[in-house]
């Protein structure tokens, strides 16, 4: 599989998830297991951030309208998605 | 002057090195040869660059393990050189106080948007560093958006 093709299989998954119209989806990494032999990608799109802080004490979160999520995805050789899971960018 | 962020600058050593290894390494898993010359020429020449230690210092610990096995001698090269053409410029941490940009970003990222304000283009693979600073008016090569756009 390549690039093009894991981005739209990935897209197509993530496309219900967000409600934004343009929700910037993007693939992040992609790397093959071998081992495993599945692909694991890590895809980001953006949410509208509900945790905007309302006051300077609430200064421990994002101030941006939106919040860009991670997530890593695996997918096998057939182009099936086998599961969605939380990835921390740092 | 440009400053350019810890992914950004992993390509442009990886190019550097060999442009064939920017595809094995897991950060740099969507670039290819092509995305490196696009880097290069965006930036022009070394001389243009801008590094924040702490990037510096991200970078070395992403690579020098790593590249101690079979390219050892060509790492250290490629990286001397870069440091040798880059401008440094060192941020005081206690400047993220009060960014509260430092929750998301953490410490090298918020100093990278500090200094950017200051700088006539920001070069980043980092997709939620370039939201950032997209919001706060900074000029940004946002590689990560270069390489989906080509995959729409």
């Amino acid at each position: 599989m390549n690039l093009k093709e894991l981005y739209q299989i990935a897209k197509n998954s993530f496309e219900e998830l967000s409600p934004l119209q343009d929700a910037d989806f993007r693939l992040e990494q992609a790397e093959y297991n071998k081992e495993e032999k599945v692909w694991e990608i890590v895809v980001s799109y953006l949410v509208e951030n509900i945790n905007k802080p309302e006051s300077p004490l609430g200064a421990f979160s994002s101030s941006l309208k939106y919040d860009r999520v991670y997530k890593q995805v695996k997918i096998d050789e057939n182009k099936n998605v086998l599961g969605f899971y939380i990835f921390d960018r740092a | 002057m440009i400053l350019i962020d810890s992914n950004s600058l992993l390509v442009l050593i990886l190019g550097l090195m060999d442009p064939r290894l920017i595809k094995e390494n897991k950060r740099c898993s969507i670039y290819n040869e092509k995305d490196y010359e696009v880097l290069c020429n965006v930036i022009g020449g070394l001389d243009s660059l801008v590094v924040l230690p702490n990037i510096w210092t991200e970078v070395d610990n992403l690579l020098h393990d790593y590249y101690n096995k079979g390219h050892k001698v060509l790492y250290v090269d490629s990286i001397i050189q870069t440091i040798k053409n880059t401008t440094e410029k060192y941020l005081k941490s206690s400047l993220i106080e009060g960014n509260n940009a430092f929750c998301d970003l953490g410490l090298t990222d918020t100093l990278i948007l500090e200094h950017a304000k200051n700088c006539k283009l920001l070069i980043t693979s980092d997709s939620t560093l370039s939201d950032y600073a997209i919001s706060k008016g900074i000029k940004v090569f946002d590689m990560k958006k270069t390489v989906n756009e080509k995959l729409k």
